[in-house]
């Protein structure tokens, strides 16, 4: 994966952990929305070099 | 009843599951039996006649829209998020009566969560409702709590697949026939010859012997022995054969690397008097044909859990592959091929179902085992190796009493934060005690799981459940509590007083 790849799923991390917060936050709870985006993080977490 | 097993890991632990997919089936005849791998590992699933349909989880169409160049960064994401919606919904769809996850990762564990239904009944990791990890099953728990590199289980994994299917395994369940042909060229090649298998990589470099060294021993393998030596390897092993091929010069040797695909494997392997290899799926393959294997194996693998399982197999462990000289690996193989008894320091695999067996041990690992043994399946508490583990016995104790003070003091009154801080420092220093004493590890790590798999629930049930978690802490710990303990080193310990 070259380094323009990584530096944009590293960009999409953070914008996934920011919408799963406030998402968490308007419903008070952790809808299956919030999981399907905490799948996509732990999805990408995997492709992007520790 | 329909059925969904998520195998998210890579070929190994795919072929590591088709016994017990054999042993579920063989107990459950009219299961319908779906398989859900990632796409790049599905060819491992080919031959396992007991499942109907391989689902692929689409990372391929996942990736390409989050890596479009043509859209910001939150489109991407949205189109990526999408496909993977849609992908869930159609799974999901499908209302499976139980879903089992064997992966033990993050992601399956999510993915497990969107795909059940209300009614489905599940086992393996999956998410509460909180987002939490959610571990239903015990076998499941004690995969998390002792298993890998750093842990101290001597199960293997194919076993503890069948623990969470809950089936036992016959011999059967390893060796039924995979219907497939040797490609015309390699039957050709080989004709009626007898011949020895080697693969020349393995899951990780760092898991296989370097050019050099596969090179030495096979210039002294096909000078010593009559049968015919065939490397076995993915197409990008072809680099590393060419150099075996160009070092070793030899008609005997012949190179299939790059030429086969992992199916052609079954019929190759089987024929073969012997596999030759570290931690790889031709391992796992050879264990499913009853072929013996040579298993070269270092501290980067833990072979109790991915060894071979075929009767007649050897394990040479060693700290390093720098340690592994040709004469010993040559003396081995030759030893297996003329079936003389195995050295003293080589671990021997009697069968499928039957344990490893090590003729010399190491003293810290396997007290660390024994302790796993007495936790997990009621056998006696071994004698430890040394002071240390007692004194931090003694000290884990005293923390376990501070916790439990604590859990009957929340219960007591509305604002308990105080009590909770405290909490969060006792783990911290359980911690701290477990990296100075890693022979606490077994029971560190069971505690921590066991307070892990409390789901949401209210305030009295949670203290309930951990004030159950710490007392049987304390039952454990207080057999290493009493005024001497002996030591196998026959020295005793009495405690210290302040």
């Amino acid at each position: 994966m070259n380094q323009d790849a990584v530096n944009r799923m590293e960009r999409v991390l953070k914008i996934v952990n920011e919408t799963a917060k406030q998402k968490i936050i308007q419903n008070d709870r952790v809808t299956d929305e919030v999981q399907l985006l905490l799948l996509m993080k732990e999805l990408i977490k995997e492709q992007v070099p520790k | 009843m329909k059925v969904l097993v998520i195998q998210l890991a890579r070929l190994g632990d795919i072929y590591s599951m088709w016994p017990s997919l054999r042993a579920f089936k063989r107990t459950n005849p009219k299961a319908e039996i779906d398989l859900l791998v990632r796409p790049r590992f599905s060819v491992a699933a080919e031959g396992l006649d007991v499942v109907n349909d391989i689902i692929s989880l689409p990372q391929t169409e996942v990736f390409s829209a989050l890596l479009n160049d043509d859209k910001k960064d939150s489109d991407a994401l949205a189109d990526a998020t999408m496909r993977m919606a849609d992908f869930v919904t159609e799974v999901r769809s499908k209302k499976y009566d139980k879903i089992i996850n064997l992966s033990f990762s993050p992601v399956s564990s999510f993915l497990t969560k969107l795909v059940e239904g209300p009614e489905t009944e599940v086992v393996g990791y999956t998410r509460q409702e909180d987002g939490f990890l959610k571990i239903p099953d015990d076998a499941s728990a004690y995969f998390y709590a002792q298993m890998g590199i750093a842990g101290s289980n001597r199960f293997h994994v194919n076993d503890v697949f069948s623990e969470v299917l809950g089936v036992e395994l016959v011999e059967e369940d390893y060796h039924q026939p995979v219907q497939h042909e040797l490609p015309s060229l390699v039957a050709k090649l080989l004709a009626d010859d007898e011949y020895i298998v080697f693969h020349v990589g393995a899951s990780n470099p760092r898991k296989a012997l370097s050019a050099l060294k596969a090179s030495n021993l096979l210039k002294r393998v096909v000078s010593a022995r009559k049968e015919k030596v065939v490397l076995v390897g993915s197409a990008e092993e072809q680099e590393f054969a060419s150099k075996i091929l160009e070092s070793v010069n030899s008609e005997k040797l012949v190179s299939f690397v790059g030429k086969t695909k992992l199916v052609d494997l079954f019929p190759l392997i089987r024929g073969a008097k012997l596999l030759v290899g570290a931690d790889s799926a031709p391992i796992h393959i050879a264990s499913l044909v009853a072929t013996p294997v040579y298993n070269l194996s270092n501290r980067s693998v833990r072979f109790w859990e991915t060894g071979p399982k075929a009767a007649g197999s050897r394990i040479r462990m060693v700290e390093d592959f720098d340690l592994l000289g040709t004469d010993m690996m040559c003396d081995d193989i030759e030893a297996m091929l003329d079936d003389r008894i195995a050295p003293d320091d080589i671990v021997v695999v009697n069968g499928p179902l039957e344990p490893y067996h090590v003729a010399e041990e190491e003293k810290a690992d396997l007290f660390r085992w024994k302790l796993v043994e007495a936790i997990y399946l009621g056998k006696d508490f071994p004698v430890p190796n040394d002071l240390d583990f007692v004194e931090g016995v003694r000290q884990l104790q005293e923390l376990n009493g501070l916790s439990l003070q604590q859990f009957h003091a929340i219960l007591k009154k509305e604002d308990h934060q105080e009590n909770m801080n405290i909490l969060g420092n006792v783990d911290d220093l359980v911690e701290k005690l477990v990296a100075m004493v890693p022979d606490l590890g077994p029971i560190v790590k069971w505690y921590q799981t066991e307070k892990l798999r409390i789901g949401p629930v209210s305030k009295e049930e949670i203290v309930a459940a951990y004030t159950d978690i710490h007392t049987t802490l304390a039952n454990i710990l207080s057999v290493y509590l009493g005024d001497e303990i002996e030591t196998t080193e026959g020295r005793t310990y009495e405690p210290q007083r302040v």
